[in-house]
């Protein structure tokens, strides 16, 4: 198992270089110079000329490709036009947010999709099935931002019992540990429902059809015909290898679920890397934008790489296949 | 956003399992068309001039009536008229670049999966690089380093959404190439494009009709996005997106300006995924959805 | 077990915070005697850029600096007279050439350190360097210099005399001495200073996190008396819905200045006061006379005529405005009340732009002339909602009478740098706050167009000297009347279309006592404001 993720890692550093080859050519295919692009001419002397020489502005264009590599993958990434401070310092404290809204979306998505998809695949048929399927592709289709906007008009302004805005409340800070814990929990709520009930419709109708097939197999007759309990079946056995390809397609989904972030950040002012980029859009603050977009690459690929290794920890044929290995 | 799984786990396949299959895709099929028309003959359809300004001051954020059946928004503008016209822009635009994209993936993929080799590692990765972004991020990127206009959202949403389409073709053709036809074609002396395109391609047409279904979906969902976030579709041009946001201050006072709009979206996404769904059934029997 | 884990997690969203007060008391008949504590949230949509004075140029940064930095004099709500502040007293020369304060001797900065007189001229100093990017810098080019005559006595000397001297003397900041006279002027622009602020006013500065918030505290050692409040914390949320809801929900407290398409909204919170007051922001169509186009006066006035601005008042506004008459705002002495106005006739600019040569010849709608149709881009920022929808508006509008416009929304920054530095426009959509001295130099002098802030290349030598007469004109019926010709010329030539006065609406929450936003700003002796104990939703901060 240990070579098989080793193999997974040295994969990625390639994919590392190719993200920022990619980034690298966007910026030489805006109009103007790069140079004008990244450098405020209102910040320190000292602070120009260190972009200019990481990010090998100067340079004839080999070099300040190499140097733009090295710069990108050790994390200088320059200064933000509009907010006067190095773009890594921004982004630092963007990343957390995105990935918590990111990781609640994901169990969300899992959790309510894999649950409607076997009940949907046990109950197969029925009535329930076809109200799960309709409501999954209303899900399914709907624009992320309008979802959001949808909730907030239902539980922030309809009924105010939820926030709409931000990751936390103004005095958090003054708030006990237990209250600070609530307070995050109830920022989290209505990003991470707009954000993952779309893909755990995806996920439902994917997994809906993966337990269709498991519950085909031998194995499961045979434990039904042992006489083992209906639920045992399910949960012990079936659930358990139906789990495997919904593993895969999480990885897969990644990418969705960031654009999906970068629209529900926007409309819920949460303060993650989708706002960021969003902002330094509207505001021409190009170095933000480029090492942003980067770093949307880079979580995409840890993530798929996370991914595998759970999909190797979970799946026992590759744990057994690379143990024979 | 919902994923792409251009190949489903196969099934078993039961006679009232095939009827419900095709079903759904008559009804994608049905609701496309109407979509179709309501883009052609909007004109003719629509009860007021998208951008009219009608009497704003005493009209404007009106409840549906007999004579604004969906309401009027912030300038007086009769909401079902920009909704009807949104659906020629989105849809337009949708098309023209899923075009576009579809274009560009078959060609790439097909010489991917046909010439094999280094080439199609290559190409292949690339393509795996383009993926790792999200392509919201990837567009955002685009639509602010060139500047907005209608010409430059189906050219971003093309360059951005080909990629999977390359894959599905890569495969079909890796597929077909091993077909005796191939070997004889190049026994008679065909060269590599003809083989490529006057015989190869036409089969695997199917899988690619059923892409490029899938695809308007999702391309509608992003420049719905797109517009939302400004950076597609300038007001006062009507787009879905950007009637949404435009309805955003008023969600609870005049939530038709932002409902409506959003409806729109839903449904036309929801049509072509039943029609692509509903055409994959017909297409390649072996993975259909239950 | 699923079930109950359901439920925790539904009381765990449905629980409040512990430690803030739900309660929603009924505001008091009588106010009361003031008390101290709480907490004051401002909501406001774009982070401040400095809290420096010298350097900022935008909203946030200027309402933030306001309570951290204390000015000479205190102007009072009615924009005439002053109250004393950093300075007890004031006097003129008999000639008026100079002007002396005399300080209080009362007076430390944040880190403890005494305020002087020698940081009055020292400031003085650093605001007139032409490095140090002060924006208004042309308003100190009429004083000489500042001495400090002791540690407690400053002295403006004057190159003239005229009728706002004291307004010039009394409109910058002071700045601490000790902190800032090791930076270079031209780096001010960078200085940790505008990061992290010593001033000398009511209320101290705390921390802040970018674009999330920004947090003061308040001044034990102020020396009109600590104020009441404990802390402000201004919260940035980019975005006017979602702070309108914020403001319903009780997040924010004070919303300072609500764009037009929120008010209606916000009017209707049950737990938000209201106040509405007569803004010193005008918004105006500005024509690039530079461009052939809008060369001619005719053609500027039939344009002007087509907008109908009421209409954008009582749509727009929803009748929360009136129309902008000139370049002066009404509370200004020398404000012209009889300006003939170009008033909204569609009929009438046709028949203007026929004899200038604008006829629809081809019969596709549009106005042509030699072969060119009057067609035209306004630009604005598309940040601002109003100004956004005013394009819109303006659109529908010139098109009815065969003028084709195409709104383009730019970023701020690009926006500014069109419109002021590089004159890059046709038409554009903005607005100016007015000065509360009389100042039409800035804006409408031909000398200005090269500065800057003359957008659309205005130039009239009657105007200039006109203006350059009533601005050293100390009588001032005399003065007052070359104003007024001034102003009249000026809305006759049509270089802007004058658009609207916004009645400002700003929003406090119903605990909070003793707030009286006026017309020279939404912040109004803020240091007096107060909530009563049993009310504080902040307490344990």
């Amino acid at each position: 198992m240990a070579s098989y993720l080793l193999r997974r890692i040295l994969l990625a550093i390639p994919l590392l270089l190719g993200i920022s080859t990619i980034v690298f050519v966007i910026l030489h295919l805006a109009p103007g110079d790069p140079t004008a692009l990244y450098i405020n001419p209102d910040v320190d002397v000292e602070i120009q000329d260190s972009i200019r020489h990481n990010l090998g502005l100067d340079q004839p264009l080999h070099l300040q490709y190499v140097r733009w590599l090295g710069s990108f993958l050790t994390g200088r990434f320059g200064h933000s036009l509009t907010q006067h401070r190095p773009v890594a310092d921004i982004l630092a404290s963007a990343l957390p947010n995105t990935v918590v809204l990111s990781l609640a979306s994901l169990v969300i998505m899992f959790v309510a999709g894999v649950a409607v998809g076997t009940v949907s695949a046990i109950r197969r048929g029925t009535f329930t099935d076809h109200t799960t399927t309709l409501v999954s592709l209303f899900f399914y289709s709907v624009p992320t931002f309008w979802l959001a906007l949808m909730l907030i008009l239902l539980f922030s302004e309809l009924l105010p019992i939820l926030p709409a805005a931000q990751a936390v409340s103004v005095d958090h800070a003054s708030l006990s540990l237990w209250g600070r814990i609530v307070d995050r929990f109830r920022h989290l709520i209505l990003p991470s429902l707009a954000l993952g009930l779309g893909g755990a419709a995806g996920i439902a109708r994917f997994a809906r059809g993966s337990m269709l097939d498991v519950l085909g197999q031998d194995y499961i007759r045979t434990a039904r015909a042992k006489g083992l309990p209906e639920r045992s079946v399910i949960w012990k056995h079936a659930l358990r290898n139906a789990l495997i390809p919904v593993i895969t397609l999480l990885g897969l989904y990644l990418p969705f679920l960031f654009s999906g972030a970068v629209l529900v950040e926007t409309v819920f002012s949460w303060p993650g890397m989708g706002r960021v980029i969003v902002t330094a859009i509207l505001q021409r603050d190009y170095p933000v934008v480029m090492a942003n977009t980067f770093l949307f690459g880079v979580m995409v690929i840890l993530g798929n790489l996370l991914a595998d290794v759970l999909y190797c920890l979970v799946d026992p044929r590759i744990r057994y296949a690379a143990r024979r290995a | 956003m919902a994923t792409r799984a251009y190949a489903m786990p196969a099934g078993h396949p039961g006679a009232f399992r095939r009827i419900a299959g095709s079903g759904t895709g008559r009804v994608g099929l049905v609701l496309v068309g109407i979509l179709c028309v309501i883009a052609l003959l909007n004109p003719v359809l629509a009860p007021h001039d998208p951008n009219e300004q009608i009497d704003i001051v005493t009209n404007r954020y009106s409840a549906p009536t007999s004579n604004h059946l969906l309401g009027t928004d912030k300038f007086g503008r009769d909401v079902l008229s920009r909704v009807l016209y949104g659906a020629r822009i989105s849809l337009g635009i949708s098309l023209a670049s899923v075009a576009l994209a579809i274009g560009l993936g078959t060609l790439v993929g097909a010489i991917a999966g046909y010439f094999g080799g280094r080439l199609d590692a290559v190409l292949m990765r690339g393509v795996d690089l383009l993926m790792a972004f999200p392509r919201l991020v990837l567009l955002l990127v685009l639509a602010a380093v060139f500047r907005p206009s209608i010409w430059l959202l189906v050219v971003v949403l093309g360059l951005t959404g080909w990629m999977g389409v390359s894959r599905l073709v890569r495969g079909q053709v890796l597929t077909l190439r091993e077909q005796t036809f191939v070997e004889a074609g190049r026994a008679l002396g065909f060269g590599h494009g003809r083989i490529l395109f006057y015989h190869i391609l036409p089969n695997a047409v199917g899988p690619i009709i059923v892409a490029a279904t899938l695809a308007m979906a999702d391309t509608i969902l992003m420049e719905a996005g797109l517009s939302f976030l400004g950076l597609g579709v300038q007001p006062p041009t009507a787009s879905w997106g950007n009637m949404i946001a435009g309805g955003r201050d008023m969600l609870l006072d005049a939530w038709w300006i932002a409902t409506f709009p959003g409806l729109a979206v839903v449904i036309t996404v929801i049509s072509f995924n039943l029609l692509g769904e509903g055409l994959r059934d017909v297409f390649d029997p072996r993975s259909r959805s239950r | 077990m699923l079930r109950i884990c359901l439920i925790c997690l539904l009381m765990l969203a449905l629980t409040p915070s512990c430690q803030r007060s739900q309660d929603r008391a009924e505001p008091a008949e009588e106010d009361g005697a003031p008390e101290y504590g709480d907490c004051l949230v401002v909501g406001t949509e774009a982070d401040a850029d400095a809290l420096n004075p010298l350097v900022s140029a935008a909203n946030t940064g200027s309402d933030v600096y306001g309570q951290l930095f204390c000015q000479l004099a205190r102007i009072q709500p009615n924009m005439k007279d002053f109250d004393p502040w950093l300075a007890s007293r004031w006097e003129f020369s008999e000639d008026r050439k100079t002007l002396t304060f005399h300080l209080r001797d009362d007076v430390t900065w944040h880190d403890g350190v005494k305020f002087t007189a020698h940081d009055v001229a020292f400031s003085f100093d650093l605001y007139s360097n032409e490095e140090a990017g002060y924006k208004t810098i042309r308003w100190l080019e009429d004083i000489e210099s500042v001495t400090a005559v002791d540690s407690f006595t400053v002295r403006f000397h004057f190159t003239q005399t005229y009728p706002d001297q004291f307004i010039d003397a009394w409109i910058f900041r002071p700045l601490p001495k000790h902190i800032l006279e090791s930076v270079p002027p031209a780096e001010m622009n960078r200085a940790e200073f505008n990061r992290n602020p010593i001033g000398n006013g009511p209320f101290r500065f705390a921390k802040w996190i970018p674009q999330q918030t920004i947090e003061l505290v308040a001044n034990e050692d102020y020396f009109l008396g600590r104020p009441y409040l404990d802390r402000l914390v201004w919260k940035i949320i980019p975005d006017a819905t979602s702070l309108a809801t914020q403001l319903g929900n009780g997040q924010i407290d004070l919303w300072p200045v609500v764009p037009a398409e929120q008010k209606s909204r916000v009017r209707k919170m049950a737990n938000v006061n209201v106040h509405s007051y007569p803004s010193r922001v005008y918004h105006f169509v500005c024509w690039q006379i530079a461009d052939p186009l809008f060369a001619s006066r005719n053609v500027r006035r039939a344009l002007t005529m087509a907008i109908d601005r009421q209409k954008l008042i009582d749509s727009l506004l929803e009748g929360m405005g009136q129309p902008a008459l000139g370049p002066l705002p009404s509370f200004l002495w020398a404000h012209n009340p009889d300006l003939p106005q170009i008033e909204f006739n569609p009929d009438q600019a046709r028949r203007i732009l026929a004899e200038e040569g604008w006829i629809d010849r081809d019969g596709d709608g549009w106005l042509d002339r030699d072969g060119r149709r009057f067609e035209f881009e306004i630009i604005t920022n598309g940040d601002n909602q109003i100004r956004a929808d005013i394009t819109v508006v303006v659109q529908d509008d010139l098109g009815r009478i065969g003028v084709k416009v195409t709104p383009r929304l730019i970023e701020w920054t690009v926006f500014v740098e069109r419109l002021t530095r590089k004159k890059d426009f046709q038409a554009a959509v903005s607005a100016w706050v007015s000065a509360i001295k009389v100042d039409l130099t800035t804006i409408w002098h031909s000398k200005s167009i090269q500065d800057r802030y003359n957008l659309g290349s205005y130039s009239n030598p009657a105007v200039d000297r006109l203006i350059d007469h009533a601005r050293v004109e100390m009588d001032r019926d005399k003065a007052a009347a070359l104003w007024s010709e001034a102003q009249r010329i000026i809305v006759d030539d049509a270089p802007y279309a004058f658009l609207f006065v916004t009645d400002e609406m700003t929003a406090v929450d119903k605990r909070v006592r003793n707030v009286h936003p006026t017309t020279y700003s939404w912040d109004t002796y803020l240091d007096r404001w107060w909530v009563p104990v049993e009310e504080q939703r902040y307490s344990n901060w």
